[in-house]
């Protein structure tokens, strides 16, 4: 009203009531369509983030499927290749003991059939321990890494020590072994890639987590790097370390110290204490 | 005619635009996997929107020009334009199904060419 007094003669009244009635409209509906389209982009990108995780999950999930049929064909091949005919041989010789009856042949051939059968013993003892070390289940990880390290320094060509700061208390035995791999699985690939000297690892704890960390001083690699060969297909190691972390509800980290000089991988793990 | 208030009609239009804008605020804001325009609240709140916008410089200088021919003419067509629309849009709004509640929201898949809403149950 006020405005339609003021504007005086020169503004019609039809002119204000057309244009003002425009004007709320086309506002309307410009509210009304940055909505829509608004929310229609934050919708496609949700969806587009979530296609991205399903992929990664699928392809975390092939990987430990690989993985585990990678373990299985390399436990056939050695028991097939290795224990098998350590076992034909013995039985060879014990066939031999039924045709010579000669007592010095025989103890002969019972001693070579007792020797092959303790070296298949040795053999089985060596794949069971690879598949779940005894330390580990008996004495707990500081044991096993300190097992594992003092196994690696035997090579002469690469130092490892460990040294566990805070570890009064275990943790529950599924992360144990969890942790227990993703360390064995850091340690081959820096023994394998980095060409290193030396590899320390530490373990302390904070709070509700713990923390391992991995020091060496050979070629590393870095979080970008690490989450990019994560997405490629190759890289089934480290798909499988990136696994075991998500179980474990961890987190890692890949980066290097101020000196430019060692790499670093940290892992974050929330304690579970072991009942 | 006579008896047209202009004021308690301004205000209670801007106070409506002002809750609707509220409530599109509120969906550009939550993190919400259905397209808005899938319910049948955002066809109701949008029926409401453009009407009273529409209609808004109509009703606060009807009290005073109601009298003029011009301004009846005008009237007559502006108002039945946005009454048309409004019913247009309330018969869409109709037409969809319920907006779901938070529990049994389900996620939207095809939704862009759809105007009405499928629940599974």
């Amino acid at each position: 009203m006020f405005l339609l007094q003021a504007s005086g003669n020169s503004f019609s009244v039809s002119n204000v009531l057309i244009f003002g009635t425009i004007g709320m409209f086309v506002m309307a509906i410009t509210l009304v369509s940055v909505v829509v389209f608004h929310q229609r982009r934050v919708i496609k990108f949700n969806k587009q983030l979530q296609k991205m995780e399903e992929e990664k999950q699928q392809m975390l999930l092939k990987a430990s499927i690989n993985f585990q049929e990678e373990e299985r064909q390399r436990i056939a091949a050695d028991l097939h290749d290795d224990a098998g005919p350590l076992l034909a041989t013995a039985r060879l010789y014990l066939n031999e003991n039924l045709i010579h009856q000669e007592p010095a042949v025989q103890l002969q051939s019972i001693f070579s059939a007792k020797q092959i059968i303790d070296d298949s013993i040795q053999l089985i003892r060596n794949i069971s321990h690879s598949l779940m070390p005894p330390t580990l289940k008996n004495f707990g990880l500081e044991s096993a890494m300190k097992d594992l390290f003092e196994k690696i320094n035997g090579s002469g060509v690469i130092n490892a020590s460990a040294r566990f700061h805070d570890n009064r208390e275990r943790l529950k035995e599924e992360q144990e072994l969890l942790v227990f791999r993703v360390l064995q699985e850091l340690v081959t690939n820096i023994i394998k890639h980095s060409n290193a000297g030396f590899i320390h690892l530490t373990q302390n704890v904070q709070g509700n987590f713990s923390y391992f960390r991995i020091h060496h001083d050979g070629k590393g690699i870095l979080q970008k790097e690490f989450e990019r060969l994560n997405f490629d297909s190759g890289g089934l190691g480290l798909k499988n370390i990136e696994s075991r972390i998500k179980v474990l509800k961890g987190s890692i980290s890949f980066d290097i110290d101020s000196t430019q000089t060692y790499y670093k991988v940290t892992i974050e793990v929330p304690k579970e204490p072991s009942k | 005619m006579n008896g047209f208030d202009s004021i308690a009609s301004g205000v209670e239009s801007i106070f409506i635009i002002l809750l609707c804008i509220y409530y599109l605020v509120i969906q550009l804001k939550g993190i919400n996997n259905l397209f808005v325009y899938s319910t049948s609240n955002f066809w109701i709140i949008i029926t409401f929107l453009i009407y009273l916008s529409g209609t808004f410089f109509l009703y606060i200088m009807a009290e005073n020009m109601i009298m003029t021919k011009g301004f009846l003419a005008q009237y007559i067509v502006i108002n039945s334009v946005f009454n048309i629309l409004k019913n247009i849009l309330l018969s869409i709004a109709m037409l969809m199904k319920p907006t779901p509640t938070e529990e049994n929201k389900q996620k939207n898949e095809d939704w862009d060419d759809f105007l009405s809403h499928k629940f599974n149950n």
